[in-house]
């Protein structure tokens, strides 16, 4: 199996991403450097450079030109991908994550309620062009602990197909649905929610069709949501707290990543954090691999929309690009064993 | 580029024949004369016509035609960074839960402490002094030892031990020279006999010797040492260090403390008694001790 290890950066990841083609693989990092590389060589492209504190989330424009960053320097910023410019800066509050519709109509960020600011989530419109986002937000949907129906802070954001819903995930556990054409008419109503899990969602990503999603939560547990009934599909199970998970495209595959808590880590031995990275079926729930590798808990993990290779970023900082084999793509499952 | 053109000579073509065949290939052959040398050349080529289609995105394809490196990082060409990793493999399904099944079995021996422990003798999972292959074949070995001086016909002449107990009987048909030692000895079993007592083997004369020549020290203080007995306790009382064998400290076999009690063995047992009366009852460390020979402590017991 061919493996790259990508080193740039020199504290822990906090996310990593493809473009849409997937050809362009970013990584951002708590010292505040987003990387862009290209995904099938690993040549470093470039870096962007003047975030002050760690790069939380982060979304590319789905014809690769801009990148929007939030970051924990309380800003969210504009870059252009071509020449690594920072376009705009806007001081809004602690950023936990930064999502771009599929169309590139709207950005949506989510604020958490530390360091003095609302907790809250965000739109604005977004420039195809020009790459820049409105000044003032289009809606800002405000954390209400007073509503019984606001389950938590808000935490990760995700565009479901057809710019038809925003799923916000809460520090709580459970995944909340809004109308997008309500919400930008300012009707801040939760048009449905489900309660999955009983810890912190770390990671909330879409099918490549983006009809359902999946979770991965620190009580060990990864669920996949159907976006349009809100039904809980299948429940994944690990034996040590997840950080992220993802499904991948060509075959029903899903992978998960997490390990165990970084304060525990120097108490036991590295083969018994649950650093591997697992390799499930999607549809039998059975675990088929593993990726052996990292050192300490894995902290994102993002498949290539072509299904070819994925990439994990650690907590050490380590990035590694995996490339699949033939036997990968020739796995079979005999149904009448 | 003349002088290229004058150094090596063309050769001039003289015929080519193109011959296609049925798998695909093409086979060419050229006849040519080198005019330098005049000499006449056949070269025969075979070739596979291959077609590669790559598929690009034409966004893709002016990504990284036109754009340029940007950053300090990127720029910084002095540090390599991206790295082949060697070694990692990849086994999916069936082969993956088989590899990791060995895995965890292999792991269990390691808990119980032992997958680098391999036994010279057999191979087994133990250490070569615990093997039980290497016990039983050492006891059959011993009992047919036994059984042949049995056979011997001198079973009388040899004690539980294995020894010999030497007595005049079996000497006086033996034309072995008799040793000042030896003839002791036997004059001791010879008494023994008279006096219808059992009479001693070699192995108990010499036990019996090595007793003589074996102090018997208790009522030590508890912090005394080894180094302290060989370097304080016997030069302070005349005996220099070269007189004594060595010295065996008592200890708690869990706790490692000091019990009292030492067992010292010196050159012989002129000295071993000379030691006895000189140093019993005296003082050393804040304590009195006491001293005697092993062979008189035994004698005293029975």
């Amino acid at each position: 199996m061919r493996v790259l290890n990508l080193v740039l950066h020199t504290r822990n990841l906090n996310q990593v991403k493809y473009n849409k083609e997937g050809d362009l693989l970013f990584t951002a990092a708590a010292e505040g450097i987003v990387g862009v590389w290209n995904a099938f060589t690993g040549e470093l492209l470039g870096t962007l450079e003047g975030n002050e504190g760690t790069v939380n989330g982060m979304a590319a424009t789905t014809d690769s030109r801009f990148m929007i960053t939030g970051s924990g320097d309380a800003t969210l910023r504009t870059w252009s991908l071509q020449t690594g410019e920072n376009l705009q800066k806007y001081e809004l509050g602690y950023v936990n994550s930064v999502a771009i519709s599929p169309d590139n109509e709207y950005v949506a960020c989510a604020i958490s309620p530390i360091m003095g600011f609302e907790g809250s989530v965000q739109i604005y419109k977004l420039n195809k062009e020009t790459g820049e986002i409105s000044e003032k937000p289009i809606t800002t949907l405000k954390y209400d602990p007073e509503n019984k129906e606001n389950l938590g802070f808000y935490g990760k954001l995700g565009f479901s197909y057809e710019n038809k819903y925003l799923f916000v995930s809460t520090n709580d556990g459970s995944v909340l649905r809004f109308k997008l054409d309500e919400l930008l008419n300012g009707e801040h109503k939760i048009d449905n929610y489900i309660k999955v899990h009983k810890e912190v969602i770390m990671d909330l990503q879409f099918s490549p069709d983006l009809t359902y999603l999946i979770t991965a939560s620190r009580d060990r547990f990864s669920k996949i949501i159907d976006v349009e009934s809100m039904d809980l599909i299948k429940t994944y199970e690990n034996m040590y707290p997840l950080n992220t998970a993802c499904i991948t495209p060509i075959k029903d595959f899903v992978l998960m990543g997490g390990g165990q808590d970084a304060k525990s880590v120097t108490t036991t031995d590295s083969k018994h954090g649950g650093f591997e990275i697992k390799l499930l079926h999607k549809i039998f729930n059975n675990e088929i691999s593993e990726f052996k590798g990292h050192f300490g808990p894995v902290v994102s993990v993002a498949v290539n929309p072509q299904g070819t290779s994925f990439t994990s970023g650690g907590q050490d900082g380590t990035v590694r690009v995996w490339f699949f084999e033939p036997t990968y793509f020739d796995y079979t499952v005999d149904i009448s064993e | 580029m003349d002088s290229v053109a004058t150094t090596i000579s063309v050769p001039e073509i003289v015929k080519r024949e193109i011959v296609e065949k049925d798998d695909g290939t093409k086979e060419i052959i050229t006849f040519s004369i080198d005019p330098a040398t005049n000499l006449k050349h056949k070269t025969v080529q075979i070739v596979k016509q291959m077609v590669f289609i790559e598929r690009k995105s034409s966004s893709i394809d002016q990504r990284h035609s036109t754009w340029k490196k940007y950053g300090k990082e990127a720029l910084n060409t002095s540090l390599e960074k991206c790295c082949i990793v060697d070694n990692v493999n990849f086994m999916i399904g069936e082969k993956y839960l088989e590899s990791k099944k060995l895995e965890e079995s292999s792991k269990k021996d390691e808990s119980k402490g032992g997958s680098v422990r391999k036994c010279d003798f057999c191979g087994g999972n133990h250490m070569k002094l615990s093997c039980p292959v290497r016990k039983q074949m050492r006891q059959e070995q011993k009992m047919k030892e036994q059984q042949q001086m049995q056979v011997e016909g001198e079973s009388k002449n040899v004690s539980k031990d294995g020894s010999e107990i030497p007595t005049w009987e079996l000497y006086n048909n033996k034309n072995t020279f008799i040793t000042s030692k030896l003839r002791e000895r036997l004059n001791k079993n010879q008494e023994l006999i008279e006096q219808g007592n059992e009479p001693l083997s070699q192995f108990q004369f010499e036990k019996l010797e090595e007793d003589k020549k074996t102090l018997f020290i208790s009522n030590l203080n508890l912090n005394v040492t080894e180094e302290d007995i060989r370097r304080e306790l016997f030069p302070s009382n005349g005996f220099t260090m070269d007189k004594i064998e060595r010295v065996n400290l008592v200890k708690n076999k869990i706790t490692g403390a000091s019990r009292g009690i030492a067992y010292v063995v010196v050159l012989d047992d002129e000295v071993a008694e000379a030691c006895a009366e000189q140093m019993n009852g005296k003082g050393f460390m804040s304590t009195i001790i006491n001293v005697e020979t092993l062979a008189s402590k035994n004698t005293k017991k029975f």
